[in-house]
């Protein structure tokens, strides 16, 4: 009889967990959703950035399905699908967020044609329309995280297309100040094409302790947009014969050393790039850092510059080391 | 009546008298040019010049303007024809055939045919309708002259009728069963009857009218009308309101019926002229040309509202006409009839016959203009039309149009000649300074430059697929460009390449066939598709050139090719410099 009970009693607990479980799904997606309008219309998205549906679990993940975002002239960038977690939220500043984008549709050529800037350095979307890369598609990642009372934020992102390839990023910086990240919203904002209001804050920067780098890893895969790009060639007349390949490493290991890279590790580095340059396909990137390096000094126009002179000096001094 | 002056006719034809010594006829008045004439018809049957006689007879019947046979059918005056069997006979023994031209109104409206071995019985003749009467305007036969002017020819050619072009007559009796013998197609004037031709300022004014109705219900149009054609009552009624609109409303509905009863298409100007000094060599009598563009004027006082007072009319070939042929005989029994006291009168009344295009008045040169063209002249001794001196036909007009416009095209192809001469020269001059200037252009530029139509400044240059496909892609369509590429098969259509690869190429004709394996420099049009794939390309050659070298390494010999340049620009249509 006890057990009937007991079975009866599990199983009444058991449906009310459903229960409570729909319902806090109910208000969850509800917050949600009245945080995501109200968020895209404090950010003057609300006609930009549109979804068909949403839905939030009671343990903070969010997913949109049909996210859209509009550009001026009509053109969209679309995901089926978006999901949200780990969203941090203090005083309205942002101190985590992971995003995930399935089926991101970017339709490069519209975009030309609209004369949206896509891509950098110049001539890059002239480059994937002349391979007839004109619709890209794949998936992307991106999650951040910034920890006020430890002061360290880590950013890393991750994603595959189907035309140019895939690459991952990661990092983690040290000893960065709240106010730091105060400055990089006017700048987001600007990226936005939101007005520059931000820009006098730069001038302070200097007066703050820089950011520092604690770690930095990276790796991109090229082989899809490479091999089209064998395949069009952008020269009108044949390259001639390609130079020795070896002493082009011999080259570039030259400049690592010069900059400060140990012998042994610069012709190892110059090797994989040589070798990633002629013939494309993964190229990775770590550092080995002991002591956080600062990012910035003081000086420059904006109160701020960067620390580091040239490429081969961050890689010397974060001890980089480059491999397939 | 008809049957009345076919018989004078025939009476005058079987009396002899036409086969007189030209001293009689000078006397009698009559024309020795004319084979035969019936003054009541107002018909003329010319011989064709001195030397007319012959075993194939050239003679063309005019039917003169107001006779009662101008707008009849070509069929009926076949009876008439037929009367010429007689002074045939009399005067040109030696004749086997006859081509006789009906001119009607001042066109050709017909062609028979007649041979002695038929009795010369006259038939249609299968002879095209615009057939040239003579070589050229210098060689056209006089037309008949009234009974003062009448001296023979004796310098001017005789008409000319291909012998091929004419078939054997077909005797109208012969047999019963044949069928009767085509009848050419009467000209719109012969079929209706009543169509007459536009007369000047006031014909076309019913043109007008007809293109724009609205000038009907023009007070100032229709007191014109009223006032020109009766002007009597209108001048009469000028102050009684009832009356005068009475004769308005009368105006108009007579306005629409003469826009009714007029061949729309055809306008008839005059122009009196001045004999110049005859000119023996060509046998003519220069006369000042027309000149293309004209205005007939309103010369009827002045009515207000849309009534214009001149309405411009562009005529091609109006100033062709610039002689009246004349034999030297003829001429001077011309100068001869019309001397005066104080010299002679050399006034004359050209009546030229204009076929006007179809619509309304186009504008052109700043101003509104009906056009057309001339089909037709006749030369008048009088102003009223009674006298011809010469008519001039479609088919020679259209003749001398041509070689006016052959020797237009012939003097700026020789201008252009000699321009692409004097440009030559002076490049030919300046070699070392585009030899010198080559050797500081790109590889891409110089290759460009082994294109024919590419100037000496080596401003063409070579496009990089890739910026092609990519400008495709971005436009949506064909984009011009210049690609040196090396083919992979031999063709003219959608043909593989080995350099740059990814890419079909179409020659510009299948006589510009591509060699497999050869290297092409060329100027055309590329399409590259869009989709998710990377397919080829079409590169649609209009300008190729063969390079003899791989990769067209020959564009390195920067003296050979500024020469070559020199060389072939004149022949590439005047792209010097």
């Amino acid at each position: 009889m006890n057990r009937r009970r007991l079975v009866l009693v599990a199983g009444a607990v058991l449906l009310l967990i459903i229960i409570l479980w729909f319902y806090a799904g109910q208000v969850a997606t509800r917050h949600a959703r009245r945080a995501v309008d109200d968020a895209l219309m404090q950010a003057g998205l609300a006609g930009t950035v549109t979804y068909d549906t949403i839905h939030a679990s009671p343990f903070g993940t969010v997913q949109l399905d049909h996210v859209a975002i509009t550009l001026p002239g009509g053109t969209a960038i679309t995901t089926r699908r978006l999901i949200l977690s780990g969203l941090q939220l203090r005083d309205g500043m942002l101190n985590g967020v992971h995003l995930e984008a399935s089926d991101l549709t970017i339709p490069l050529l519209d975009l030309v044609r609209q004369g949206i800037n896509v891509g950098s350095p110049s001539g890059f979307a002239t480059t994937l329309l002349g391979t007839g890369i004109t619709v890209e598609q794949g998936q992307a990642a991106i999650d951040y995280r910034f920890d006020e009372n430890d002061r360290v934020l880590s950013f890393s992102t991750t994603g595959q297309m189907s035309g140019i390839g895939g690459w991952s990023f990661s990092t983690r910086l040290v000893d960065v100040d709240p106010r730091w990240i105060e400055m990089l919203r006017p700048i987001a904002g600007l990226a936005m094409g939101q007005a520059p209001n931000g820009l006098a804050e730069l001038a302070v920067a200097g007066s703050l302790a820089p950011p520092r780098l604690k770690q930095l890893t990276w790796s991109l895969n090229n082989t899809p947009l490479w091999n089209r790009l064998q395949l069009v060639p952008d020269t009108s007349i044949p390259t001639r014969e390609e130079s020795d390949p070896r002493s082009e490493e011999a080259q570039i290991a030259s400049t690592f050393m010069k900059a400060g890279v140990a012998a042994s590790e610069a012709r190892n580095n110059a090797k994989m790039l040589a070798r990633w340059e002629r013939k494309g396909g993964t190229l990775s990137f770590t550092t080995d850092i002991d002591t956080p390096l600062p990012l910035v000094s003081s000086g420059g126009l904006l109160g701020i510059q960067p620390a580091f002179p040239s490429a081969e000096g961050f890689v010397a001094r974060s001890h980089g080391s480059f491999s397939d | 009546m008809k049957q009345m002056a076919l018989l004078m006719l025939a009476t005058t034809l079987l009396s002899g008298g036409l086969s007189t010594t030209r001293s009689a006829f000078a006397q009698q008045g009559a024309p020795e040019d004319v084979l035969a004439r019936s003054s009541s018809r107002r018909i003329s049957v010319l011989q064709g010049g001195a030397a007319w006689c012959k075993p194939a007879l050239a003679l063309r019947m005019v039917v003169e303007p107001g006779s009662p046979d101008s707008a009849a059918s070509p069929a009926t005056l076949i009876p008439l024809m037929d009367k010429l069997r007689g002074p045939i006979a009399a005067r040109c023994p030696v004749a086997e055939t006859a081509l006789l031209t009906l001119l009607q109104n001042h066109l050709v409206s017909g062609r028979f045919q007649a041979d002695k071995a038929h009795d010369w019985s006259f038939a249609a003749a299968a002879v095209p309708t615009n057939t040239p009467l003579a070589a050229s305007l210098d060689e056209l036969p006089p037309a008949p002259a009234s009974a003062l002017i009448a001296t023979p020819s004796t310098t001017q050619s005789p008409i000319s009728v291909p012998a091929t072009a004419v078939p054997a007559p077909v005797p109208k009796s012969s047999s019963p069963a044949a069928p009767p013998p085509p009848v050419p197609a009467p000209s719109a004037a012969a079929i209706t009857g009543t169509i007459l031709p536009l007369d000047g300022y006031g014909g076309l004014m019913l043109r007008l009218m007809h293109d724009d109705p609205s000038l009907l219900e023009d007070d100032g149009v229709q007191r014109w009308w009223a006032s020109t054609h009766d002007r009597q009552a209108f001048q009469s009624n000028r102050s009684d309101d009832f009356a005068m609109h009475a004769l308005l409303q009368h105006a108009i509905g007579d306005m629409k019926t003469q826009i009714a009863t007029h061949d729309l298409s055809r306008l008839l100007i005059m122009n009196t002229m001045q004999l110049r000094d005859y000119d023996f060599t060509s046998h003519s009598f220069p006369i000042d040309g027309m000149s293309v563009d004209i205005s007939l004027a309103n010369i009827a006082c002045c009515f207000n509202g849309k009534l214009p007072s001149r309405i411009p009319v562009h005529v091609a070939g109006l100033d062709l006409i610039r002689s009246v042929p004349m034999s030297d005989d003829r001429a001077h029994d011309l100068i001869e009839n019309r001397k005066t006291r104080w010299g002679s009168n050399r006034e004359v009344f050209v009546e030229y016959v204009i076929k006007l295009d179809d619509g309304a008045m186009r504008l052109a040169d700043y101003q509104k203009a009906y056009y057309g063209r001339l089909v037709g002249a006749t030369i008048y001794g009088d102003k009223d039309r009674k006298e011809v001196l010469a008519v001039i036909d479609e088919a020679l007009i259209e003749q001398k149009l041509q070689a006016q416009r052959d020797a237009a095209r012939a003097s700026a192809q020789q201008r252009v000649e000699e321009q692409n001469r004097q440009r030559l020269a002076i490049v030919t001059q300046q070699r070392q300074s585009y030899v010198q200037m080559a050797h500081g252009w790109s590889p891409e530029r110089r290759i460009a430059a082994l294109l024919p139509s590419s100037d000496l400044y080596g401003s063409s240059q070579l496009d990089a697929i890739r910026q092609l496909r990519s400008a495709s892609v971005l436009k949506g369509s064909s984009v011009p460009g210049i690609l040196m590429f090396q083919t992979a098969a031999s063709g003219s259509d959608a043909v593989t390449t080995r350099w740059p690869g990814k890419l079909l190429v179409n020659a510009a004709s299948s006589a510009g066939a591509f060699e497999r394996g050869r290297w092409y420099v060329a100027k055309g049009q590329l399409n590259a598709p869009v989709g998710p794939e990377l397919k080829d390309a079409t590169f649609t050659v209009t300008e190729s050139h063969a390079c003899r070298q791989d990769q067209c390494t020959e564009a390195n010999d920067v003296d050979a090719l500024i020469d070559g340049k020199i060389t072939t620009l004149p022949s590439a249509g005047g792209a010097l410099p």
